[in-house]
């Protein structure tokens, strides 16, 4: 691993400790200004964070604070105004767009608050369409599309269409998606939020077992209590800028809570 | 940077397989889409078929051919009955030698169909070398004899007789010569007409060319000629324009409903890129998803706009001879151009195919462009 200057300085920048080592994102510095017209939008003024591997790390932040944008960068679906964003020590910036679909199908697996599953297709073709982007075969595809299928316990519905299933079955389904290619990280946007509380929980079930069993990657945006409190760090955003990281203890979380 | 590749591009039947999954699941609108370029090329198509069935242009149509054939029969008839009045109570003779052209063939039946006419029936037909019903089965030697007008038939002038002989019998020598066509009066008479003495009468030979139809039907039926033509070319400029509009009302309805298809699928085409799919890749899915609705489409506007005129045309189909509706599907189906009608076919095919992936360009670039955050909104 080459470390360049800018690393060296934002690893003291963050604080992290280099003997872990083991960075899978790391934000350096983002910044993203939206120009509409004559009026410049900062979204993120000056964002640094280092996401280790296998950790399963919540950003938090109210509407309008810049985290989608924060969620956009790390997740190698925006590119940053200045600053740099690494996925696995590579500076998103510096790819074409062809490098950044390569990215985007085999690192980094992506989970929707709607899940996003292709209406018509079925389940199994679903979690085969990464694979197909990724240029696996038809057959090969399929074996491995049905042994993810049933490590989130749906191999019996592989050939039913999204709308035949229900919400937790329909998440389950896209989180198999997501792990078609084998992606060091998973970026899950509000993964829970069109979920009742007991699916909710059997998804983030589901999430910690796979980091676990993977040790893959997991990054959610996300409000729901009973996540937050599975993970591993929790990043709030506000205004731009992160504002602070802790660990679900310190932030002192009480499931069950009424909001 | 050691660790990233380059994302490949997919084969075209991967684009294929899940472009024809997009129309099944959107049956509804891809059905109201193709049944566009159905009415734009069945409209395109049936001109092609009506200029082959009716054309006078460059390709001459098979009923372009009738009514050609139609007009010389009247023509001929109308040298009939100017030079002969109403053919009432008089006597005709027809001599046939050699084959008979179709014109001379209706001709003949005309008059056979004469007889039978209570209001104007002659008084004989006769005629040589030819049995109708309604025809006088006539020695040649008689044919002249009390006849009003001798009218020759067939490619051939070897009589057995001169035309001295034949013609001893009348009073005022009157020969249609159908074959040329060529009147022979006794009367008329012109300077710059070439003049001819049957039994001492002069004879009037007026042969084909516009200066001498000209003394036929006079100044007058020539202008009318000529309007006819301008208003036969300003209906077809009339035509090309209207196919043109049709073809633009296509691909502005391809367009606007693929627009659409676009919008609807924002979300579904950010998780694509999501997963990894190129740019290149969202563009062939709507290009080729527009290129199958138009091959559809065009196809099938295609048959119907073979089909209907062709069908048309033959139901209202009138027999030259006899007037008589019915015997127009033999005509039509056996007389039209197969080679320039299938020609015109694959082009309508074609030209639809094409116009589809033309109209699908913008929105295909719309959607290409989409970037894959556009999955995460919730909203749309």
């Amino acid at each position: 691993m080459v470390v360049t200057k800018d690393q060296v300085v934002s690893l003291f920048a963050s604080g992290a400790d280099l003997s872990q080592g083991d960075y899978v994102i790391r934000a350096v510095d983002v910044r993203k200004i939206y120009r509409m017209g004559d009026t410049e939008t900062h979204a993120l003024r000056g964002a640094t964070l280092d996401i280790l591997r296998g950790e399963y790390m919540s950003i938090m932040g109210p509407s309008g604070s810049g985290k989608t944008t924060f969620f956009n960068m790390i997740g190698g679906l925006g590119k940053p105004t200045t600053g740099k964003v690494y996925i696995d020590q590579v500076d998103i910036a510096q790819l074409d767009p062809y490098e950044l679909a390569w990215l985007r199908c085999r690192k980094v697996g992506y989970i929707f608050q709607a899940f996003n599953l292709i209406q018509v297709m079925s389940c199994l073709e679903n979690v085969m369409l990464p694979m197909a982007f990724a240029g696996v075969t038809s057959e090969d595809a399929r074996d491995k599309a049905m042994e993810i299928l049933a490590e989130v316990g749906l191999e019996d519905r592989a050939l039913h269409k999204p709308s035949e299933m229900s919400g937790g079955q329909q998440q389950r389904v896209a989180i198999a998606r997501a792990l078609a290619n084998s992606p060091a990280i998973l970026l899950a946007d509000e993964p829970t939020a069109n979920l009742d509380l007991r699916t909710g929980e059997e998804i983030i079930e589901l999430f910690a077992r796979l980091k676990e069993t993977r040790g893959v990657t997991i990054i959610t945006a996300t409000h729901d209590k009973k996540m937050l409190k599975r993970s591993d760090r929790i990043v709030w955003i506000e205004d731009g800028l992160i504002e602070r990281v802790t660990t679900p203890e310190e932030m002192n979380i009480e499931v069950g809570e009424v909001h | 940077m050691e660790n990233i590749g380059t994302q490949v591009r997919l084969p075209i039947s991967t684009a294929v397989a899940i472009a024809l999954q997009g129309i099944k699941i959107r049956l509804g609108r891809a059905l109201v889409t193709i049944s566009g370029v159905v009415l734009g090329i069945a409209f395109l198509m049936s001109v092609f078929t009506g200029e082959l069935i009716s054309g006078t242009g460059y390709i001459k149509g098979a009923m372009a051919q009738r009514e050609e054939l139609n007009n010389t029969v009247k023509t001929m008839e109308s040298f009939v009955s100017q030079a002969l009045g109403s053919p009432k109570d008089k006597i005709i003779g027809i001599i046939v030698a050699g084959d008979l052209e179709p014109s001379e063939q209706i001709l003949a039946k005309r008059l056979a169909r004469l007889t039978q006419d209570s209001k104007q029936a002659p008084k004989e037909v006769r005629a040589v070398g030819l049995s109708l019903p309604g025809l006088t089965r006539a020695e040649i030697s008689d044919i002249g004899k009390d006849a009003s007008m001798l009218i020759v038939m067939g490619n051939s002038e070897a009589f057995t007789k001169s035309f001295d002989d034949l013609t001893a019998g009348m009073e005022q020598v009157y020969v249609l010569d159908t074959y040329k066509p060529v009147v022979m009066a006794s009367e008329e008479s012109a300077d710059n007409v070439k003049m001819r003495t049957y039994a001492g009468a002069p004879v009037v030979v007026l042969e084909n060319s516009s200066q001498k139809y000209e003394q036929l039907y006079g100044a007058q039926q020539q202008e009318f000629l000529k309007e006819q033509a301008k208003k036969a070319e300003s209906a077809r400029f009339r035509t090309v324009w209207v196919m043109i509009i049709s073809l633009l009302v296509t691909i502005i309805g391809i367009t606007n409903s693929l627009l659409m298809s676009v919008t609807e699928r924002f979300k579904e085409i950010g998780t694509m890129k999501c997963l990894g799919a190129l740019s290149v890749f969202i563009r062939q899915l709507f290009l080729i998803e527009s290129a199958l609705i138009g091959f559809t489409g065009s196809f099938l506007g295609m048959l119907v706009g073979a089909l209907l005129p062709m069908l048309m045309y033959s139901i209202s189909y009138r027999d030259p001879a006899t007037g008589a509706l019915g015997a127009g599907f033999g005509v039509i189906f056996g007389t039209i151009n197969y080679s320039l009608l299938l020609a015109a076919g694959f082009s309508a095919v074609v030209v639809g195919t094409l116009l589809a992936i033309m109209a699908a360009i913008y929105p295909a670039n719309f959607a290409a462009r989409m970037v894959p955050a556009m999955a995460l909104r919730s909203n749309v």
